[in-house]
Formats: structure tokens, C-alpha cells, sequence
């Protein structure tokens, strides 16, 4: 994030503190993508998602004369977007009903992806111009919710929204040693689970036999 | 062979390896394992594939804006800036805001009444069926019935006359000169033989009335209906008034 940026970010969040919505609201629309992708990720509903984002930004509002000016306002505002969707996970998780909805969503959300991109595309020294197909994007979307919620957490933050892992550490209120722990633990449960479904990757997604 | 020779790399390594948090001497030690492992080396590929997969996933379209309205001071916590835990106040505030632990058992309770009010009134048309197709209407087999129990009536004291004549040889072979015996007789069986004689004309109970019931209008299909009816646009309606809460 640019110099200016930065500038302009402290001075909406010192009037936003002086209780200035517009302000708030310019926050808002720098941040909500953001916290709307991690909540998201974590929650794998859309609906569910922009409930708890909703929620999230009017937590910030009232809670915004507890930010310490000079921390990370992302950190801080996707830590109480994180820990509001942990608290929907849990709450929702004792209904294992509601996982028949997810599949549903899954379709209508990324229609924009290109398909045929995809088959022609990728080999493994260009990952990063992948276009994932939905199917593709409904696995790994199902397979990070299969992850322990700490662990989605830091893969989340760190592998799909680019934070640094001090990012991380200050978002989920942990050390750095923790967050290498989560990331890496994530990531090998994330890669165990795709091997296991192996059969529905494109095969230039197929991950060799695993390691055990 | 060097392959097996040393220690395999554990993943937080191999993880840390490719986000470079190692520090200088580890990453060599790392690279050094890595040029001698084949093994290392394909579960380095397989995480840093499953990395280059978690970020090609697309951002999801924003469903709305999160936008707060203009006049929301109201929200605001006058409270001393000095709240170090803003995270746990923030899940009370929320849980406190949007009642979804109230929403779930009323989107369950509502959907069950829709589904009694659904059973009642598919009852009361199963039971409406027999009468349809014989070509009369509920509220007249109950008339259809008087009549139809009064042939009974007159079958049971035909029978009851039968009887009374069969057991008359009897009381007057047993006590010569004793005609009174016979008036008993008759009313022990007339209850018996009227009720096998309502069985083939009373096949719908619900043509019946019993009015002492607290609930009469269960008894009878049209009141089943009405009151499956009314269930199931209550449970609609609960149906509905908490998805809108949810959306919004």
C-alpha cells in the first residue's frame, strides 16, 4: 500500500473516530472486498458471508475508538471479521444441514471464470496464470473448509489474500512461529485432501502420490 | 545412496522454504537435503502447487455493498478508548444485533407447523376420498348415515324378535307361566347386535360426530382442512419472516 494511501487511511480512521460515517464508509469501501473474500473462504456461503460482513464493519464502527492508531487497520478489521465467521463456523457446524445449501452457492458465485483457459493453459512454471474451472474451485473451496479453523485462518490470510506472515501473526493475535506452524500444517492437510480427490483435477493440477 | 542418507525435511520447513521465513543457514541446509531427495523434492512441488492453487482462486463477487447509512451515530460506543479485547466485545455485540440463535429454532418450529398443517390437510382430503367417488358430499353422509343406521335398527330387533323367540321356548319349557324373563333378554342384546350391525354403515368414523370433543372441528375433514390450512400459512409465513430477517 502506497505512501499516500497510508496517509489518507489515517486520516479516515481519525475521523472516523471522531465519529465522521463518511469517512468510515470510504474505509469500508477500501476494505470490503477483502474482508468480504476472507469471510467467504471461511464460511464457503455467500449469504452466510455478507451477513457476518455486514456485521463485521458495523462491530468496527462502534469499536473503532479501540484501534490503535499506527497498528494495521486491515489487521485489525479482518481479525474481527475472522473471529465473527470462527463464531458463525461453530455455531453452524452442530447443523451439518446447512452444508447441502454450500454446494448450491458454489455455482452461482464465480461464473466468470474461464473454462477453457484452463485445459490448454498451465504448466507448472506459470501457476499464478491458472483460471481454475469451478469444479476446481469447489474443491479446493471444500477443502479448506475442512481445515481446523486456526489453520484456515492463516492459509486464508497468507495464501489467497497475500498477507505477510507478521500480517498474520498481528490478524490472529499469535506469534510468527505459530503462523509458520498453521501455514504449513494447513497447507498439508489442504494438499492431502486434494490428493485424496484427485480423480476430479485436470491433470495438470494432479499432484504426484503423497510423500507417506 | 544419499537420498536417505539425512533427516527429511518436515513440512513446516519445506512450507517456510517456499514463503523464503528461513533463515540463511537453514535454507542452505534445506537446499542441500533437497538436491539429494527426490522425495523432498516432489513434496516441495506438491505445496508450493497447492499454494499456486489456493492464490489462482478468483475473489468472489461482492455481493452488495457494506456501505453503513448516514445516521448511525446512534451505534456508537461512547465508551473510554482504552478496550484492549475489541474482538470479544465485538461477537457480543453481533450475537446481540442479529438474533440467529432465535432465528434457527423459529425457521424449525415453522417449518414443522407447515408440515402438520400439510398432513392435516392431505388427511382430510384421503378421508374426503371415499365419500367423492360414491358421489356425496362430507356434510351429507352424515344425514346418509341416520338412515342408513335406522335399517340397522330395525335388522337389530328382527334379530332381537329372533332371539326373544328362540329363548322363549326355553324360559317358558324352563319356568311354565313366567313371561317376564323375555323384556330382560332383549336389552343385553340388542347393544351387541346394533353394534355389529353399525360396522358395514359407519365405515368413516369421521361421519360420526362425537361433539363432546374439545376440538370438534378436528373430527370432521372440512375442519381438518381448515385447521391444515391455517397451520400450513402460519408455517409459510414463519418461513418467510425469517428469511427475510436473514437477507436482511
Amino acid at each position: 500500500m502506497g505512501e499516500i494511501v497510508r496517509e489518507n487511511e489515517d486520516q479516515l480512521i481519525a475521523r472516523s473516530q471522531q465519529g465522521d460515517v463518511d469517512a468510515f464508509n470510504a474505509l469500508i469501501l477500501l476494505y470490503q472486498a477483502a474482508t468480504y473474500s476472507v469471510v467467504y473462504r471461511m464460511v464457503g456461503e455467500a449469504e452466510a458471508a455478507a451477513d457476518i460482513t455486514q456485521d463485521a464493519f458495523i462491530a468496527a464502527y462502534r469499536h473503532i475508538e479501540s484501534f490503535r492508531v499506527g497498528s494495521s487497520f486491515r489487521a485489525w478489521l479482518l481479525r474481527i471479521a475472522s473471529n465473527l465467521a470462527c463464531d458463525h463456523w461453530r455455531r453452524t457446524q452442530r447443523h451439518p444441514l446447512e452444508s447441502l445449501d454450500q454446494l448450491g452457492d458454489e455455482d452461482e458465485l464465480h461464473s466468470a471464470s474461464d473454462l477453457s483457459a484452463l485445459i490448454e493453459q498451465g504448466e507448472e512454471h506459470n501457476p499464478e496464470a491458472y483460471a481454475l474451472n469451478q469444479e476446481l474451485q469447489a474443491l479446493i473451496q471444500q477443502g479448506l473448509q475442512e481445515l481446523p479453523l486456526d489453520q484456515r485462518v492463516a492459509v486464508i490470510l497468507c495464501d489467497i489474500q497475500g498477507l505477510s506472515y507478521d500480517e498474520v501473526a498481528a490478524t490472529t493475535q499469535t506469534t510468527l512461529g505459530t503462523v509458520r506452524s498453521r501455514i504449513a500444517r494447513g497447507r498439508k492437510r489442504l494438499r492431502d485432501y486434494l490428493s485424496r480427490h484427485k480423480e476430479l483435477l485436470p491433470r495438470q493440477y494432479r499432484l504426484p502420490t503423497n510423500r507417506e | 545412496m544419499t537420498q536417505q542418507s539425512d533427516r527429511h525435511l518436515t513440512t513446516e520447513q519445506l512450507s517456510a522454504l517456499l514463503d523464503e521465513q528461513l533463515s540463511d543457514e537453514e535454507r542452505a541446509a534445506c537446499e542441500t537435503h533437497l538436491r539429494g531427495c527426490r522425495q523432498c523434492r516432489s513434496a516441495l512441488a506438491d505445496l508450493r502447487q497447492t499454494v499456486a492453487l489456493l492464490r489462482a482462486l478468483p475473489e468472489p463477487t461482492l455481493p452488495r455493498s457494506f456501505t453503513l447509512p448516514g445516521n448511525l451515530t446512534y451505534l456508537r460506543e461512547r465508551s473510554k478508548p482504552s478496550v484492549e479485547t475489541p474482538v470479544l466485545t465485538t461477537t457480543t455485540i453481533a450475537q446481540q444485533r442479529r438474533p440467529t440463535p432465535l432465528k434457527r429454532p423459529l425457521r424449525i418450529l415453522s417449518t414443522l407447523v407447515a408440515v402438520i398443517g400439510l398432513f392435516f390437510l392431505v388427511s382430510s382430503v384421503i378421508t374426503m376420498l371415499p365419500h367423492a367417488t360414491s358421489g356425496s358430499a362430507p356434510s351429507s353422509t352424515s344425514n346418509t348415515a341416520a338412515p342408513a343406521s335406522a335399517p340397522g335398527h330395525t335388522g337389530t330387533f328382527a334379530a332381537q324378535q329372533k332371539t326373544g323367540v328362540a329363548e322363549n321356548p326355553h324360559a317358558t319349557s324352563a319356568t311354565p307361566g313366567h313371561p317376564t324373563p323375555t323384556p330382560s333378554v332383549s336389552p343385553t342384546t340388542t347393544p351387541t347386535t346394533s353394534e355389529n350391525e353399525h360396522k358395514p354403515s359407519g365405515a368413516s368414523p369421521p361421519a360420526l360426530p362425537p361433539p363432546a370433543l374439545p376440538l370438534p372441528s378436528l373430527s370432521t375433514p372440512l375442519g381438518l382442512q381448515e385447521v391444515g390450512f391455517t397451520l400450513l400459512i402460519l408455517g409459510i409465513l414463519g418461513l418467510i419472516f425469517t428469511r427475510r430477517r436473514r437477507s436482511a
